[in-house]
């Protein structure tokens, strides 16, 4: 990433949706001016110049100002005149201790775009994503777990999380993790002072009791790690499987929900020939979303129906992999055989039946709920949640499909009192985990204590680069307030 | 201490471009370096009786101070061929344990030790050597330019390299009777102090400790455990071919519940505890009261006895070093199994000296303040002779280097136990004499003592350290070895290559010789060694070369003298002022000072990257800017 912090970004930092307000910031040496050219007229809306600090003479420096103004902008070939709140922050005073100016415009994405545009052609740049959160970073104005923080704050998906990533803001390190530090310093310290001190061996119930403390340190690093959302979301996203017959209209859920033309969606049947996995990010959860062949009866009996059940199977996950069951509404009653035969292959899940079509099809929620318990009569094992209707033609229903894929993910999740680890952190737990397991290992087989020192030298920098601290001298303060050791 | 209306007698003694001040065995390395690489050095030392004295224990080497005397070898410094010449005992450490933990340690016959090297000095070109104590370092405008000494000397010079040892405003303890000297008995060297605090060089005061001496003939050797050398002796040195020395055996015993009883009963009046010592000692050697105070639990500590010589009958009593009164050290030592009726002849004692807060010098051992002033040895707040040594021979170069107006010289982390050394003095400072383990260096299974003349020697060669011979001889070998690596990998025997065979722990070479035919059997044996290491340790080897090759290349940023932390927005107050106090060289040495954190670190790294750019960009030469490590 550029890490230039003398150019004056801008970008519009509330969601690309319509809303009350839209918010466009700048932050840089040139916040000032450029905004200023987008304020019609004379008015003062801003600051001038001499009224800034760095530039002030003797007066009191000015740190912020909100003041209301109209902005001259060119939309579609037209100059209008936008209202808008103009608020001010001077540096250091502000997010990212540089110059920020901050544009409070109607909620309406193609104004905000433009006003943006606009901001873009007197001279300002385009943020990267995170981009302020890093100028607030690299100023000093917050440290790296706040910068985690604060990420984890945009993208908490429920009040829990945010609660924890608040904490999180203000300061620290999980304590187990400290703990676990600990542990792991003094089996290093005891290693280290027989390769230290050559009058010092390792006695046998020693090296009895470490095999056990490394064991289950790795353990529960692992475990940590693992029941985090990270290593899922890390690897290649939660597994979604749309499933459902032939054209029910899994490829158009697929694209409302992708909102671009991912898959080639046509009414023929079969269309989608080959299983395809896409991803999706909805708040800080990455879905991997499968799409698989359409299914029939005839399909069914011959290899498709392998091939819907091998999806399953690669998608599995912990509590079984969720399915989003696909259904045509306005043919649920004449498709409920297939459908029954069609769940009869299907290994243990969750499912989410889909009622699609909803905008041609009226009926009774009595009858359609008939349909799915005779659907399902057959797999009590099933777990079947809440069917949910929509409409991909219309998109209606879709942003209530996405609330419950999150519903879903947070659901598998158990946020433990560990807190919430950011994904550096339960990357360098996995990896101490994995040395304290080699450790372990070569102690087992009786391998130079040399090499077993060497893994849980790089275990406990892999935990040090999670808290920060230096090796030599934890092991030596350990070493020293432990052992009586001669010469 | 010449009187101030005197003039200074500037013609009796010639210049020299580099004085090294004291000849223990930091200032010894420092003046054949400077030799060695052609300059003119002028060794100075307050008793010219006692050069390279062994104020301790009568013993060079010992876990990673072993690797240090490898290294200085390596790099064609002295100690390992004093060693070599005067060693009465000969073991290699850690020999049950792995090659990277093995260290070689020798008793040596101290005074042979001392006259070998006082000969061997007069007799390098290029170093001269005078008795007279230096009071004044001369300068002007920041910049050394000579010595003034006790008697009325003045010696210009070029650059100082201040081996002091523990002589600066030393004071010897033993019970209530204090006295002032480096060691006792002998004096201290009060004036250099003063001058350095003159100079705006910070001191601290540390302490260590010695064991008390008795005679052999009054100890009873059959309540101890022999301890001999090894029966095939290993050299220190990579030039000596093999040892025909006749060795001595050391004792060991142990200490009592009475010992640790009538100990710690007289701890509160004791120096170290009524608060006579104020400096502050090592934590890995502390003297017998610590040890009582400390772990109170503990009822018997290892007491090694160890001969002062071939033809003494004084011997050291290594794990009793103490400062408490006589009458005690004589209770203390007859409560021990073995030395019930030791006669005693030297009594332990503590010092306390002056040192330089290591963190005022650059990672060339030349202090930031003065340019020209260099410091080695216990002066910079270490203890041993090896590390000592290898300080000398860091300064020393150094010192010569800049005469020369060549590049100054640094050995990395992952090159040298040496660098390890260095860094952590320079970086991290130090509150406690500093002492080398291999658990403080991240590079260890690299960093072996077995492979010191491969890795240093060619680097020595470069610098004009070495002669072409020998570095040929290191240059033979590594491709020997890299041969011998390579056909390994490639032979095989059921199904394995040779290096996988030997890659296993339980297999011995012999079993392995067979396996490759007449091959391995006509290997050398270092070259043997080497491949069976290297195939030891193969994969971890790899791990770490990779490391090496990852660490941030932004750690090398350097950062200038004059940089103003001031102009750096965004650090916070607390790295704001350590980095102004210690002014780090590198932004890898910033990232070890604590108190900063990786955002400071970041922001600094992004405004040196932008001065380096801008720098290139202007003048494409600006050294200070655009140098990295090496």
């Amino acid at each position: 990433m550029r890490l230039s912090q003398d150019d004056t970004i801008a970008a519009i930092s509330t969601p690309a949706a319509s809303s009350m307000a839209a918010i466009v910031r700048l932050s840089g040496n040139e916040a000032l001016p450029i905004a200023q050219s987008l304020i019609s007229g004379s008015q003062e809306a801003l600051p001038t110049p001499s009224k800034n600090k760095r530039t002030g003479h003797g007066c009191k420096p000015l740190t912020w100002s909100v003041s209301f103004c109209h902005l001259s902008i060119s939309m579609a070939g037209y100059s209008v005149r936008v209202p808008a709140y103009v608020m001010f922050f001077a540096a250091p005073k502000s997010y990212t201790r540089q110059d920020m100016v901050e544009f409070i415009v109607p909620g309406n994405e193609p104004i905000a775009t433009a006003v943006l545009k606009q901001c873009l052609q007197s001279g300002a740049r385009a943020a990267y994503a995170g981009e302020f959160t890093l100028r607030a970073f690299l100023s000093g104005r917050i440290d790296l777990a706040q910068a985690e923080a604060v990420e984890q704050i945009i993208h908490a998906a429920n009040q829990q999380e945010r609660i924890a990533a608040l904490q999180r803001l203000q300061d620290d390190i999980p304590t187990s993790i400290r703990t676990w530090r600990d542990q792991l310093i003094a089996i290093a310290a005891q290693i280290e002072a027989t390769l230290d001190f050559h009058e010092e061996e390792l006695d046998h119930n020693l090296t009895k009791s470490f095999l056990t403390e490394l064991n289950t340190l790795s353990q529960n690093c692992h475990h940590i790690t693992s029941k985090t959302k990270h290593q899922k979301s890390q690897e290649q996203g939660i597994p979604v499987v749309l499933a459902g017959l032939t054209n029910a209209g899994k490829s158009s859920l697929l694209n409302s929900l992708l909102g671009e033309d991912a898959a080639i969606v046509s009414s023929e049947n079969s269309t989608t020939r080959d299983r395809l996995s896409y991803s999706l990010q909805l708040g800080r959860f990455l879905f991997r979303l499968e799409d698989s062949p359409g299914a029939d009866n005839s399909l069914m009996q011959s290899n498709q129906g392998t091939v819907f059940t091998e999806g399953i199977h690669k998608g599995a996950y912990r509590g079984g992999t969720f399915v989003c069951l696909v259904i045509d509404r306005s043919r649920l009653s004449s498709d409920v055989l297939q459908l029954k035969s069609f769940i009869q292959n299907l290994p243990l899940c969750r499912i989410l039946p889909i009622l699609n079509k909803s905008e041609i099809a009226s009926g009774d929620l009595n009858e359609i709920n008939d349909c799915l318990k005779s659907i399902f009569i057959d797999r009590q094992d099933l777990t079947v949640v809440t069917p949910l209707e929509i409409s991909c033609k219309t998109g209606w229903g879709i942003k209530e499909l996405k609330e419950r894929l999150i519903a879903e993910a947070i659901g598998n999740e158990s946020l433990t009192d560990h807190g919430i680890l950011t994904l550096r952190e339960a990357e360098e737990l996995r990896q101490a985990s994995d040395h304290c397991q080699e450790a372990s290992t070569l102690l087992e087989e009786g391998m130079d204590l040399e090499l077993i020192a060497e893994e849980l030298r790089h275990a406990h920098e892999a935990f040090s680069r999670a808290i920060g601290d230096c090796y030599a001298e934890n092991v030596l303060d350990a070493i020293f307030s432990r052992f009586c050791i001669g010469k | 201490m010449n009187d101030s209306s005197t003039p200074y007698i500037k013609n009796a003694i010639r210049a020299a471009d580099v004085v090294i001040i004291g000849a223990g065995h930091a200032g010894c390395e420092a003046a054949l370096a400077i030799a060695r690489l052609g300059c003119d050095a002028l060794l100075i030392t307050m008793a010219l009786d006692t050069v390279a004295q062994m104020s301790c224990n009568p013993a060079i080497g010992g876990l990673a101070k072993g690797q240090l005397v490898r290294e200085i070898d390596a790099m064609g410094g002295a100690m390992a061929l004093a060693t070599d010449a005067t060693g009465i005992q000969f073991r290699m450490l850690n020999s049950s344990k792995g090659p990277a933990v093995q260290s070689p340690r020798a008793q040596a016959d101290k005074w042979a030790y001392q006259h070998w090297m006082k000969r061997f000095l007069e007799t390098s070109p290029g170093v001269r050597m005078l008795q007279d104590r230096v009071v004044e370092i001369v300068t002007e405008n920041e910049r050394v330019v000579g010595v003034r000494t006790a008697i009325g000397l003045e010696i210009a010079c070029k650059a100082v390299v201040v081996c002091t040892g523990t002589f600066p405003r030393g004071k010897t303890h033993i019970g209530s009777h204090q006295a002032p000297g480096g060691r006792f008995g002998e004096p201290a060297a009060e004036e250099i102090s003063g001058s350095l605090t003159t100079l705006g060089l910070p001191l601290m005061r540390l302490k260590t400790g010695t064991c008390p001496r008795v005679l052999s003939s009054s100890l009873d050797y059959d309540r101890m455990t022999i301890q001999p050398g090894d029966e095939s002796p290993v050299p220190f040195s990579f030039l000596t071919r093999k040892l025909e020395v006749e060795q001595v055996p050391c004792y060991a015993t142990w200490t009592t519940p009475e010992t640790q009883q009538m100990v710690a009963d007289i701890l509160e009046s004791t120096p170290l505890f009524n608060g006579q010592i104020e400096g502050v000692g090592p934590r890995y050697c502390p003297s017998f009261e610590l040890k009582v105070a400390r772990f109170p639990d503990k009822d018997k500590h290892h007491i090694f006895v160890e001969p002062e010589g071939r033809y003494t009958e004084e011997v050291y009593l290594n794990g009793l070093a103490t400062s408490i009164d006589p009458e005690a050290q004589v209770k203390m030592v007859h409560s021990i199994p073995g030395l019930e009726k030791a006669e005693f002849m030297r009594f332990g004692y503590a010092v306390e000296y002056d040192a330089i807060c290591p963190s005022a010098l650059r990672d060339t051992l030349e202090t930031k303040k003065i340019a020209g002033l260099y410091c080695a040895g216990q002066m910079n707040g270490t203890s041993g002779y090896e590390e000592a040594g290898a300080q000398g021979l860091i300064a020393g170069i150094n010192a010569a280097l800049a005469v020369q107006q060549r590049p100054p010289f640094r050995l990395r982390r992952d090159q040298a136990y040496i660098g390890v050394l260095v860094d952590d003095l320079v970086t991290r400072g130090t509150n406690e004499p500093y002492r080398l383990f291999t658990s403080r260096a991240e590079y260890r299974l690299l960093l072996r003592q077995d492979n010191a003349d491969l890795r240093l020697t060619p680097v020595a060669k470069e610098l004009g350290l070495v002669d072409d011979a020998r570095a040929e001889r290191a240059e033979r070998l590594q491709k020997e070895v890299d041969d011998a690596v390579a056909t390994a990998a490639k032979l095989f025997h059921e199904g394995k290559t040779i290096a996988q065979h030997l890659r296993n722990p339980k297999m011995e070479w012999t079993d392995v010789l067979p396996m490759a035919g007449g091959w391995a059997a006509g290997l050398s044996e270092r070259v043997a060694e080497q491949l069976r290491i290297a195939c030891r340790y193969d994969g971890y080897l790899q791990r770490n070369l990779a490391q090496i090759k990852r660490v941030d290349k932004s750690l090398h940023l350097r950062i200038t003298d004059t940089f103003d932390y001031d102009l750096v927005q965004g650090l916070s107050n607390e790295a704001r002022e350590k980095l102004k106090k210690i002014r780090p060289e590198t932004l890898g040495q910033a990232s070890k000072i604590s108190g900063v954190s990786p955002a400071d670190l970041a922001i600094l790294s992004v405004r040196l990257s932008s001065l380096q750019g801008k720098f290139a960009a202007a003048e494409n030469t600006s050294e200070t800017f655009t140098e990295t490590d090496r």
